[in-house]
């Protein structure tokens, strides 16, 4: 079998899969980051941490986000792709046979 | 008349505000969130398409994946920056709080002489002129010490200002996509400008690297704190704090992203090698850290001088010292020697704190700093071909001296009494550094040496051979290897055995209670035992009783700890010699220590060689 067909379709789902826990694990740290620190620090300081805490739950719940987006689709993708290569093959076996 | 000027005192400031273990928590945190997005970061770069996956479809993810990738690594870039100045910060607040309490301190001792001697005046009457004087005096040392304290609250206030202010810069740099995606971040450009600029002299000599930093302001070193802790942690030169607190934020940074890993089941298998060494790293700081100094009741601190757990193909590379080096009276550096990493830096730590204590009852209080330094790559074992040359000593010899020389340029010349110590393999290791080397110390001590280099002779250390110190339990077959006299010649040791007579060393007591008997099997040796040493008749009698006796140099209560004791707290005298190992031409070699019963000197306790 040449060029252009799926050789590791379990490899290229665990990939995306893989897209999918990352992006899980950045949404925990999202949550652990929440609360973290309030009080702790001098009032001056305080305000720009908190400015930081929010822009960085944000930052988060974004990129994690997008992340699970990416593996998500990225497995729409390879599943379309196994299921148009499983036909390829079947074609190209069926013409095999027939000749 | 005459008029008394009674100072008014120093008004009350505000004390640094903030609790640090709170502050702590939030940099760990931080850097959790820059593990996160590592992961991101290198899921991004698996280019899962190549060779399986084709099509536009796959062309389309990959493009998203790099652009998502590039961006992630942004994000954790950004997250460590903030999570190292969070915990500096938090470091710096500690500092800041216990000079707030000195200073606080000192208010209430000068007070209270102020309250006195105004009371005093008072309650005077008729006073002569002798005691009118005495009030002066008295009342012009109040309003100097006054003055003093004034200016140092002054200086706790400005930094506590400047640090609150750094953080700030920090936080705000991060806080927006535009600030961390475009490195919109002054305080970081102004550290790179000067890392650009060739102002770090990371090729030249350890004292320009000192001159350096010290030419550096306050807000430059913090700005290259932050963005380059490895460059600082690792520079020869640099006060001993610095590359503490440099060394530091490593380790914590990566505690909490290999922490992460771990416990999200991600690590790699050299993500798990690292990870021993990062945790044994963390278990010996922090015995250095808790260290209570046997005499005075303080913790002289831990101070984290050299950290890389990736050196050496994963062996990593440590040094740790209980009590500043910059500053102590007497310094001690141990080398150790085979079989040595930095997972088994508890030990290493271990034997260091038991010379701190030893070389602390020196008879003068002098302060102490003991350092357990594994800088150079030993050899694994004594299956590991690299144990049967000095190649390894050479090359770690050269390392030793390079961070010798930064601790002579970091001290900056002050008196200062420097023992380097080297056990086994490390003796030799130290031999080759003194020998290939000009280094300002003023002891030796080889414990357990294989042989001594390249060093024929106690004098080609560079120092006079008084202060060269061996130790040679008789029952280690290690320290049974090196070169002796004619028969011994070419033997498998690394040079010259320094417990030989020949060598003029002083050789001190150290055999060890716990001993092992004396190999006599049978009784066979008969007589021979009063007048030939059984264990030095062959190598390969004395390697049958294995290596125990090799390992109990730094032990407590031992002959050879109390020695080395004397020898780091400068009171050479105390030491209690041996006789020599004697290689006659005509016979074996001897040892007179086979034969004396070996003597338990409490460690804490100065005996001053009356045993």
């Amino acid at each position: 079998m040449s060029g252009g067909f799926l050789n590791e379709p379990d490899g290229t789902n665990l990939w995306a899969r893989g897209w999918g826990g990352g992006a899980d694990r950045a949404g925990q740290s999202r949550t652990e980051f929440a609360g973290l620190g309030s009080g702790s620090f001098p009032p001056d300081v305080q305000a720009a941490v908190d400015g930081f805490l929010t822009a960085w739950e944000g930052f988060l719940k974004e990129d994690g986000d997008k992340a699970r987006g990416i593996g998500a689709n990225a497995e729409v993708s390879v599943q379309a792709y196994i299921d148009s290569d499983f036909v390829a093959r079947a074609q190209l076996e069926r013409l095999a046979g027939r000749s | 008349m005459t008029v008394i000027n009674v100072p008014g005192g120093v008004e009350d400031w505000q004390k640094p505000q903030g609790d640090p273990a709170g502050i702590e928590t939030l940099g760990d945190s931080v850097y959790r969130g820059s593990a996160a997005y590592d992961e991101l970061d290198e899921l991004a770069a698996i280019k899962v398409n190549k060779g399986m996956w084709a099509g536009t479809a796959s062309e389309a993810v990959d493009r998203t994946t790099t652009d998502f990738g590039k961006i992630a690594a942004a994000m954790s870039a950004a997250a460590v920056r903030v999570g190292r100045a969070v915990t500096a910060y938090s470091e710096e607040l500690t500092a800041l709080q216990q000079r707030d309490e000195e200073l606080r301190g000192t208010k209430a001792f000068l007070d209270t002489r102020r309250r006195r001697l105004i009371s005093v005046i008072n309650s005077t009457k008729d006073a002569e002129q002798w005691m009118i004087d005495g009030f002066v005096d008295r009342a012009k040392t109040l309003t100097g010490e006054y003055h003093d304290l004034q200016a140092d609250v002054d200086a706790l206030l400005a930094d506590v200002k400047a640090q609150n202010a750094a953080l700030i810069g920090e936080l705000r740099a991060a806080s927006t996509r535009r600030g961390i995606l475009e490195g919109r971040d002054p305080i970081g450009d102004v550290a790179a400008t000067k890392l650009l600029e060739g102002g770090i002299p990371l090729f030249s000599s350890p004292a320009d690297a000192a001159r350096w930093w010290k030419g550096l302001t306050p807000a430059e070193q913090q700005a290259i704190m932050m963005t380059s802790p490895g460059v600082l942690g690792a520079m020869d030169g640099l006060p001993a704090d610095v590359r503490d607190q440099a060394n530091r934020l490593l380790l914590d940074q990566d505690t909490d992203v290999l922490g992460q890993r771990d416990k999200d089941g991600t690590m790699s298998s050299d993500d798990e090698k690292t990870w021993k060494n990062v945790q044994a790293a963390n278990t010996a700081l922090g015995t250095a850290d808790n260290y209570i100094d046997p005499i005075d009741g303080t913790k002289p601190g831990g101070f984290l001088y050299m950290y890389d757990p990736k050196a050496f193909g994963g062996d990593g590379k440590i040094a740790v010292a209980v009590g500043n080096p910059d500053t102590a009276a007497n310094v001690a550096v141990r080398v150790p020697g085979i079989t040595t990493d930095m997972a088994g830096s508890q030990g290493l730590m271990n034997d260091a704190l038991n010379v701190y204590e030893s070389a602390r009852f020196n008879g003068s209080n002098g302060s102490v700093s003991s350092m357990m330094w594994l800088g150079y790559d030993a050899p694994d074992g004594i299956t590991d071909t690299a144990t049967l040359g000095e190649a390894r000593a050479i090359d770690g010899g050269n390392r030793l001296a390079d961070t010798l020389d930064g601790m002579t340029a970091a001290h900056g010349g002050t008196d200062q009494h420097l023992t380097v110590i080297g056990h086994s393999y490390g003796s030799t290791t130290v031999a080759h550094a003194a020998t290939d080397h000009h280094l300002d110390v003023d002891d030796y001590v080889l414990v357990g040496s294989p042989g001594a280099g390249s060093a024929d002779n106690a004098s080609d250390l560079g120092v006079d051979d008084d202060h060269v110190f061996v130790g040679a339990n008789s029952r280690d077959p290690v320290a049974d290897l090196g070169n002796r006299g004619w028969v011994n010649l070419g033997a498998a040791g690394l040079g010259n055995d320094p417990s030989e007579d020949d060598f003029d060393a002083t050789r001190f007591r150290a055999e060890d209670p716990t001993r092992t008997p004396t190999f006599n099997p049978g009784g066979l040796l008969g007589d021979l035992q009063n007048t030939v040493d059984p264990l030095h008749i062959s190598n390969g009698v004395n390697m049958a009783l294995g290596l125990g006796d090799h390992s109990k140099y730094f032990n407590p209560n031992t002959e050879s700890l109390y020695n080395i004791g004397r020898v780091v707290g400068g009171d050479p005298s105390g030491v209690i010699t041996a006789g020599h190992v004697h290689d006659p031409w005509y016979g074996g070699p001897t040892d007179p220590e086979n034969w004396r019963d070996p003597t338990s000197p409490h460690t804490g306790r100065n005996i001053g060689g009356s045993q």
